[in-house]
């Protein structure tokens, strides 16, 4: 479903010279599995994930999604994924289900079928309330339903959820965390990035730990428990990303 | 382009930016509002101005002689009985000269010396807050009643004359107006004192008027001046309305869509960049065109019924009715190209900004940019002609103004060629701005320090093998520019005749090509690129750069017949002015005393080699990191056509550029383009020396020749050699068109992406069923 192979994405910046965001990172997802990237702030996952959704293009290696590529075949991976992240926010001056609606009709959907899954979503998701409420004026979590049913309204095979809980509340977080877990069980391919422990131990079929660009270790939770003799994530965690600097000093 | 996409995109801009008031009065508030209440100010201050009647003195009022009649008084009873006399000038008079302004006069009666006036006029005038005196001299009255009865006193000499002065300071504006007024009424007054002398010595008064002339205007229609000066002022309206119309919108879509952080939403969608683009654009669009019809019309009625309240002289002068029916329609045609090219612009250049505050800074730069381009219509004795149909907006400003004008049948004339440049400019600005979306430095950039030294060490750290886009775009610049900056130093001087002798001229020639043209790419090729050899192209051990020399030379040889008619058709179509033609042949004279060896070193082989490095080398090498092949050509073939300075030659420059690009990119060499170059130029020099004598001199050219006269120049080849050329050429284009060009990085992939098949299929498939919970 997703094979990533040798990806590297660097960047000039006019201060620090050539960057590199990504550092040949590979790896690949199935259908029916969560694929979790955990890292610190600034591990790459969010320029890893844009690269996925065919935003960045890669600076070399390749990524395929359900056979297409993402750097010749944008148009084809973009049908086939839902992105959301919190950089993809919502408009301002459009009502929720002219949001969701605009963009199932640029993914094509004709209105009787869009108009039933629309439905559906805003059921299942429980945002009958906030239908007809402009952008602008909805809370945080709110948007961020709308954000998952914009990408959830063409029914993706494939869906690239970049830190969706970042900024929630408990409440709507471990709502999301089921609806993640219940894609799953509809037998999507999900990549989940976060750098919160308890959500991907909970969530994740396969773990990739990353950081500064590069994936340092990666396998099943169990997998990675045993290869390290650390049974706690967390301690894991810290063990193979060592201390941060910054805070040690 | 799935369209229904672009409708789609276009549907949501537009209900998007009819959600946001600020827009909303921008694009229809304000110009509703805003000419009217300007029309009020107008008035407001008109009435400010009558206020102020003009406050003059008159000294000497005795000395006025009685008749005609220049001032009318009237007495007034005061209550102690006492009588003041108040002083207007006389009704008619005021009417005759045309000034409806009011004064306010003072009168001293008594006669007063002139050197007296003189001493204590600029106290007096400034004491008293006067705007202007008129004193009559002493003598004054007698003189002009004399001439009532002239034939006794003919023999009187003109000198030392008493003539009233009239005393005003010109460095004063309100004087300076009472100046302008007091003249045409003392005009006036002076033209009824002729009649009136005239008749008091019994001459007829027809004598002064023998005659008046006829006129006989024999246009079809009389010129409409109302509409005549709308379209004298529409290209400002359309201007500064279309592109702030376009602006504002396009800043919210693209610049504020990144600032929200919209953005990756949507570009993470199935619409392709060209769909976002053309949606985008046609939304913006639709907000020019309406903030430009809303605000000509807001102006049209504003100046129907607050203008025409204001009266008096301005109203008179101005004559600014609304604009005729018919004009309208072929204003508002005119505002779509206009709007979409401007739209175009703006799209671009807001994509570009990182946040919409960035995105107002570029506005101010556009408008300056645009001004010279609109300035130019205005300007008096400019037509819509050849060469000016050709200049970007002030084109479509000319079609519009000989439209409005009622000349149809030049506007039909120059419809294409302007059409065409607006055209080709709007695909411009829309392939940048597809560009710009497709660039995701662009998009993602953030806000960086700036820092000259930083920024440069970047430059010189992050150098390619061959030049970057913007690098070639400067070079081309500074090579257009370095002839003008240094034309003090590098005029050839001319002999006493007018003529440039030998020696100046090949120092000219090398000065030119080699200091300006070769020597500036070649060091910037060595800074600023780490291959000199791939940046010029310099590859000649090559198979096809080998056979690709023969082919350029055949090419341009099966080429110069056309390449002559092509001079031909542009010299007719845009004959060069006699200035130019002369300079051109004082230049050329020098050739004369110089070997036939030096002139094709000089004119052929020197500008084969120095504008190809510039052109086919380091232009061109830049350019194709753009990622389009035939872009990368025709920018390098425009800078060629430009560096040629002479409309007439500049033309068919550029058409050759593009072969000559052709030829380098396909051959993967600059030498073929050398080549080409040197034999095109060398066939014009010859063509140039057949003249009848020549012909006499070397019989073997009779085959090749079939008419030719005395003046060089004017040689015709044999149709039957022409009409063989014109199948070689097409044989040797298509053998180097099936020659594997090597392209760059960036061709590859916009070759990739445009064999992509986008996916339109209906929705996927459900295998999951409804999940319901």
């Amino acid at each position: 479903m997703i094979h990533v192979r040798d990806l590297v994405k660097s960047y000039d910046d006019l201060q620090l010279g050539k960057f590199t965001a990504v550092d040949h990172i590979s790896f690949y997802a199935m259908p029916g599995e969560i694929f979790g990237l955990l890292g610190p702030n600034g591990a790459g996952k969010t320029t890893a994930l844009r690269i996925l959704s065919t935003v960045l293009e890669p600076t070399s290696g390749t990524v395929k999604i359900s056979g297409y590529d993402v750097t010749t075949e944008p148009a084809m991976v973009r049908h086939r994924i839902g992105f959301m992240s919190a950089n993809t926010a919502v408009y301002d001056r459009m009502t929720a289900w002219e949001m969701v609606e605009y963009f199932g009709r640029l993914y094509g959907l004709p209105d009787e079928e869009l108009h039933e899954r629309m439905e559906e979503l805003f059921h299942r998701l429980g945002m009958r309330e906030i239908r007809d409420v402009l952008g602008a004026k909805m809370s945080t979590g709110m948007k961020q339903k709308v954000s998952i049913a914009r990408a959830l309204v063409h029914d993706p095979p494939v869906l690239i959820f970049d830190e969706p809980t970042l900024g929630l509340d408990v409440f709507v977080a471990r709502a999301l965390v089921q609806l993640i877990a219940e894609l799953r069980d509809q037998g999507k391919c999900i990549i989940f990035s976060s750098h919160i422990m308890r959500e991907v131990e909970k969530l994740c079929d396969k773990v990739a730990i990353m950081n500064r660009g590069k994936i340092l270790a990666e396998g099943t939770i169990d997998e990675l428990r045993t290869q390290y003799g650390q049974p706690d994530l967390e301690e894991l965690f810290f063990h193979l990303i060592g201390e941060p600097d910054g805070i040690a000093n | 382009m799935n369209w229904d996409n672009v409708k789609l995109i276009l549907k949501r801009e537009l209900r998007d930016q009819a959600r946001d008031r600020r827009t909303l009065f921008s694009v229809i508030g304000l110009p509703v509002l805003l000419y009217p209440l300007m029309g009020l100010m107008v008035l407001n201050v008109m009435q400010f101005r009558q206020a102020h009647p003009t406050r003059l003195r008159v000294i000497g009022l005795v000395e006025l002689p009685s008749t005609p009649q220049l001032f009318e008084s009237t007495v007034e009873k005061n209550e102690d009985d006492t009588e003041t006399t108040t002083y207007q000038f006389a009704e008619e008079l005021l009417k005759s000269a045309g000034v409806t302004s009011r004064f306010n006069i003072e009168v001293s009666e008594a006669s007063v010396d002139a050197t007296v006036v003189e001493q204590t006029a600029r106290e007096t005038l400034e004491a008293e807050k006067l705007d202007a005196i008129i004193y009559f001299p002493p003598g004054f009255r007698e003189r002009m009643e004399s001439f009532q009865n002239a034939r006794k006193n003919q023999e009187e000499g003109a000198e030392g004359l008493p003539a009233p002065q009239l005393i005003t300071k010109s460095s004063d504006e309100r004087s300076k107006l009472a100046e302008n007024r007091l003249k045409q009424i003392l005009h006036s007054w002076r033209e009824n004192l002729i009649q009136f002398n005239l008749e008091a010595n019994d001459v007829p008064s027809q004598i002064t008027d023998p005659f008046s002339i006829g006129t006989l205007d024999l246009s079809d229609k009389p010129l409409d001046t109302s509409s005549y000066l709308w379209a004298k002022i529409f290209p400002f309206i359309v201007v500064i309305w279309a592109l702030t119309g376009a602006f504002y919108p396009a800043i919210d879509l693209c610049a504020g869509e990144k600032e929200r952080g919209t953005l990756e939403t949507l570009l993470s969608s199935p619409a392709l960049r060209s769909e976002i683009v053309a949606g985008k654009l046609l939304a913006i669009m639709t907000f020019s065109i309406a903030t430009s019809v809303l605000n000509l019309m807001s102006m049209g009625f504003t100046a129907t019924f607050v203008m025409g309240q204001v009266g008096g002289e301005m109203a008179g002068k101005l004559n600014f009715g609304p604009p005729p029916i018919w004009s309208l329609g072929w204003l508002f045609l005119a505002l779509i190209p206009m709007a979409a090219l401007f739209s175009a612009l703006a799209l671009a250049i807001a994509t570009m900004a990182r946040s919409s505050k960035e995105g107002q800074y570029y506005l101010l730069p556009l408008l300056m940019l645009n001004l010279p381009l609109v300035v130019l219509p205005v300007l008096p004795d400019t037509e819509l002609s050849f060469g000016t149909s050709l200049i970007p907006v002030s084109g479509m400003s000319f079609l519009l103004k000989t439209l409005m004008e009622g000349d149809y049948a030049r506007a039909a004339t120059y419809f294409v060629p302007v059409l065409a440049v607006t055209a080709f400019c709007i695909w411009i600005a829309i392939r940048w701005a597809i560009d710009q979306f497709n660039n995701e430095s662009v998009l993602f950039r953030e806000s960086e320090r700036f820092n000259l030294k930083a920024w440069l060490r970047k430059v010189w750290r992050d150098r390619q093998p061959t030049p970057s886009p913007a690098g070639a775009f400067v070079m081309g610049i500074v090579l257009l520019a370095l002839p003008h900056a240094l034309s003090g130093y590098i005029q050839p001087e001319l002999n006493g005749d007018g003529q440039l002798e030998a020696p100046q001229l090949v120092r000219y020639m090398l000065t030119n090509q080699i200091g300006l043209i070769l020597l500036p790419v070649v060091v910037a090729a060595l800074i600023f690129t780490r291959s000199v050899t791939k940046t010029f192209q310099l590859r000649l051990a090559d198979r096809q750069a080998l056979l690709g020399i023969p082919l350029a030379i055949a090419l341009a040889i099966c080429l110069h017949p056309f390449a002559l008619y092509l001079r031909m058709l542009i010299q007719k179509s845009i004959p060069m002015s006699q200035d130019l033609q002369e300079r051109l042949a004082s230049m050329l004279g020098g050739t004369a005393d110089l070997p036939i060896w030096a002139i094709f070193a000089m004119f052929a082989v020197l500008p084969a080699i120095c504008e190809e490095f510039a052109c086919r080398g380091f232009i061109l090498s830049g350019m194709r990191h753009l990622g389009h092949k035939w872009a990368a050509i025709s920018i390098s073939a425009i800078f060629f056509g430009m560096l040629h300075g002479i409309l007439q030659q500049s033309i068919p420059a550029a058409i050759f550029g593009l072969m000559i690009g052709f030829v380098a990119v396909q051959c993967r060499s600059l030498f073929p383009a050398i080549a080409f170059h040197m034999v095109h130029n060398s066939l014009v020099f010859a063509h140039g020396v057949i003249t009848t004598e020549t012909m006499k001199e070397h019989p073997w050219l009779n085959g090749l020749v079939w008419w030719v006269s005395d003046m060089p120049g004017e040689a015709g080849y044999n149709p039957f050699l022409v009409a063989i050329a014109a199948l070689g050429a097409v044989v040797i284009v298509g053998v180097i068109a099936r020659m594997p060009a090597e392209l760059s990085v960036e061709e590859r992939r916009q070759m990739a992406l445009s064999h992509q098949g986008t996916y339109r299929a209906s929705a996927p498939k459900r295998e999951d069923g409804s999940p319901s919970t």
